[in-house]
């Protein structure tokens, strides 16, 4: 990278991070704190499954070879069902990719419903339904009716948007304490059903996460939910997300190994040029 | 074939591999590799496990405590690696060769455990050079062999910290080549070996002790202690120690060599030299009178063929103990030469030992040390290099190896190395010795007191070996301080009430 870029964060990081830390923001933890609830959940015995999906290429002159794939695996690290699907196309766009990656997951989510108490899956359900195919939409949601979307970052600003919030509103329910516990349930726009959205901290001092339950969300049902997401959590997120993430990720060097069962080892990559 | 152990992994070496275990694997675990239509011996060198909930991305005790409960459950959390040296093809190892495949096995292929069956043809060969020293440190069915003959041809070096077992192994060594009627001799500067009970008649415990008539004079100035840059007082002995002088027995010989040195004074320009000299002399006669003794006949004769000789260096001073040791083994190497020379028709005179002979030095730091040169360095370097040829083996025995003469070390072709924490002497180790490899060395820290590595040529094999303990050694350990202490105070106790008693006139307490 230019040096000029270090150097010139040095001189403008006052400014810059003051656009984020500006006079709404103490207002803005003011009400985040004012929707926090206390409340250290109680570890509930439950069988919780993970959702994750993964995907990645290689360009090679006039053709890409894609991998996807998604899993569901409970926190004790069993395999409820996988998916998955790997082609040489002329053309692989990353939009294409990720669309069929979350309907993939949405596959497994229904293969793997009834088989574990509580079902988790990465990533945000509106986040995904807005980078999705439109006929891919409806497929998911109905998919995906008896789970929970648990996002570790959100872009999202329903709460704090008005209020002329600079960052995602998970950025000041983070701030605003440092104690286990959940933000009132907010409705979404979500046209699709009924979509609540609610951010939590499973124990203290942990990072918060955000979660949309498709369902009408009590405080009671929020509870409930975070009780059994605190059983087998480690630093405050579901530990069945993390054993997915690491059953399906797709590396570079597993590209590079399909490559070579694909014979194409010798054809001229993307990259070759640049000697990476 | 045995149970399945697990599955190479990773790149493949021939002489080095990487297993996925279904259990964890102990250091010293001998396995079975079955390849190009071979069986072959491998030995973990290194042994591991992680898991992948509690990995080194933890960032504090939350973290940690959260993790080890979802890693209970996860079957498949944790992963148990053995790193295995090749050793060689099994069917060559039960015949003493120690042959490398020339290929690297395939990734995938499968581990077993060694059976006992093939690891007691390697590792506990019949034949009577062969004898039993212990059992296998993870397989305490096997037993584990030494080869006698490799011992007394190419030395062993007996290297480990304080109290981990080398007496231990030297009294072994010793119990087993008693009872295969070997000659053995040890000098003990520690009184260790004087109690060692092996009977009667197969131990032959000596005091060490010094003839000064066979001495050279420099020899004899440092057993009375004359200074080595006192060159006048050095001047008188070496006129006052004539070939008149050394023809004298017993207390005749003091008088002869005081009137002898008294008679150098006489010189105007020695006179001090020598009467410091005399004062020395008469020093040297009363305070060392039952080390120095003029009377004694030749101090090899002493020396038993067929027996565990055991000359107890304890009453002697660190200068003293290294003029007879270096005496003995000059004398030994001699007579070796001679027994090999007659076994050839060349020599006339009979030889006192006519077998070969094993030589043990304990504290070989101080008497065959690094930086200084002494007379027991130089004749132990001769029979280190020469004693191979004429039947004279060499056992050196050290807590300190970092101080041990490099050149000597080198040469001492089989090692029995126990616990070993410093650095230093590790890597002393190793640059003298290649049959131990740095992963070997690495585990030395680990062993516990009676375990050791024996390598080199005494074993076919490099060799994690629990030494047998020899119950005929009364002493050796540390001394009990506290009980002793406390039994004394029980003793006087007694005592005083008893003396007391007797001054209480009969009658005096009534009941």
């Amino acid at each position: 990278m230019l040096k000029e870029v270090f150097l010139g964060a040095l001189r403008n990081k006052d400014i810059k991070i003051s656009k984020i830390k500006d006079s709404n923001f103490h207002k803005i933890l003011v009400e985040a704190s004012s929707r926090w609830i206390s409340y250290e959940p109680v570890p509930e015995i439950c069988e919780s499954a993970g959702i994750d999906s993964s995907w990645n290429r290689r360009a090679f002159q006039g053709l890409q070879l894609y991998v996807i794939d998604a899993v569901a695996v409970t926190s004790t690290n069993m395999v409820l069902a996988i998916e998955w699907e790997e082609d040489i196309a002329g053309s692989a766009r990353s939009e294409l990719l990720e669309s069929r990656a979350m309907v993939m997951e949405a596959s497994v989510a229904q293969k793997a419903a009834g088989k574990a108490d509580s079902i988790c899956v990465d990533g945000s359900l509106v986040s995904r339904l807005t980078k999705s195919r439109p006929e891919a939409a409806s497929e998911i949601v109905k998919k995906c009716s008896s789970c929970i979307f648990i996002s570790k970052t959100s872009e999202s600003r329903l709460q704090f948007g008005q209020m002329g919030s600079k960052a995602g509103d998970i950025y000041y329910y983070g701030h605003t304490c440092k104690e286990a516990g959940f933000s009132v349930p907010v409705e979404t726009q979500f046209c699709h059903a009924p979509l609540f959205e609610v951010y939590a901290r499973l124990r203290d001092h942990t990072p918060v996460i955000r979660i949309e339950i498709m369902s009408n969300a009590s405080e009671q049902e929020v509870k409930s939910t975070l009780n059994k997401l605190r059983y087998h959590s480690v630093a405050g997120y579901p530990y069945c997300l993390k054993l997915a993430h690491n059953t399906c990720k797709i590396t570079n060097e597993d590209i590079d190994r399909l490559a070579s069962i694909y014979g194409l080892q010798n054809e001229q990559g993307a990259r070759d040029a640049l000697n990476e | 074939m045995s149970e399945e152990l697990g599955i190479l992994i990773g790149v493949t070496k021939p002489d080095q591999v990487t297993f996925e275990s279904k259990r964890p694997v102990s250091i010293g675990e001998y396995v079975i590799l079955n390849y190009g239509g071979d069986k072959v011996l491998g030995l973990v060198e290194r042994s591991s496990i992680s898991s992948d909930a509690l990995g080194n991305s933890i960032r504090n005790y939350e973290e940690a405590f959260e993790s080890k409960q979802v890693a209970i459950e996860n079957r498949r959390d944790k992963s148990y690696k053995g790193h295995v040296r090749i050793l060689g093809y099994v069917a060559e190892l039960k015949k003493c060769k120690a042959i490398l495949p020339a290929l690297p096995p395939e990734p995938g292929t499968e581990v077993y455990e060694a059976s006992v069956k093939d690891l007691a043809a390697i590792f506990a060969p019949s034949g009577q050079q062969w004898v039993m020293i212990g059992t296998l440190l993870r397989n305490t069915a096997v037993g584990a062999r030494v080869d006698v003959n490799k011992v007394v041809s190419r030395h062993l070096a007996v290297l480990a910290m304080t109290g981990m077992g080398k007496s231990n192994l030297v009294s072994l060594l010793a119990k087993e080549i008693s009872r295969i009627s070997g000659t053995m001799v040890i000098f003990d500067y520690h009184d260790d070996y004087s109690t060692l009970d092996m009977g009667s008649n197969n131990i032959n415990l000596l005091d060490g002790r010094i003839n000064p008539r066979l001495l050279s004079p420099d020899k004899l100035a440092e057993v009375i202690e004359i200074q080595e840059n006192a060159s006048n007082q050095m001047h008188v002995l070496r006129l006052a120690f004539t070939e008149e002088v050394k023809q004298r027995k017993g207390e005749d010989f003091w008088d002869a060599l005081i009137n002898a040195a008294s008679e150098v004074g006489a010189d105007k320009s020695y006179r001090e030299a020598a009467a410091k000299v005399v004062d020395k002399i008469d020093d040297a006669r009363r305070k060392f009178h039952t080390i120095l003794d003029p009377s004694m006949t030749d101090p090899l004769a002493l020396l038993k063929n067929y027996k565990i000789n055991v000359i107890n260096l304890v009453e002697l001073t660190e200068r003293q103990a290294n003029i007879a040791v270096s005496f003995y083994l000059e004398e030994l190497l001699n007579d070796r030469k001679k027994a090999t020379r007659q076994k050839k028709g060349a020599a006339k005179s009979q030889p006192r030992f006519p077998a070969p002979v094993l030589v043990a030095i304990e504290e070989a730091h101080v008497f065959i040390p690094k930086d200084e040169d002494t007379d027991t360095k130089y004749f132990a370097s001769k029979v280190a290099r020469e004693g191979r040829k004429f039947g004279l083996g060499l056992v050196i025995v050290s807590q300190r190896p970092r101080g041990i003469d490099a050149n000597i070390l080198s040469q001492m072709g089989s090692l029995a190395v126990m616990r070993m924490i410093q650095q230093d002497d590790q890597m002393h180790v190793s640059a003298a010795s290649e049959a131990l490899s740095r992963d070997l060395i690495d585990q030395l820290t680990s062993l516990n007191p009676g375990e050791a590595i024996f390598a080199g040529q005494w074993v076919n094999l490099p060799t994690f070996v629990k030494v047998e303990e020899v119950k005929e050694r009364k002493i050796g350990g540390d001394q009990k301080a506290v009980e002793q202490w406390s039994q004394l105070a029980a003793l006087k106790q007694q005592v005083a009430k008893e003396s007391s008693e007797s001054y209480i006139p009969s009658g005096y307490i009534q009941d």
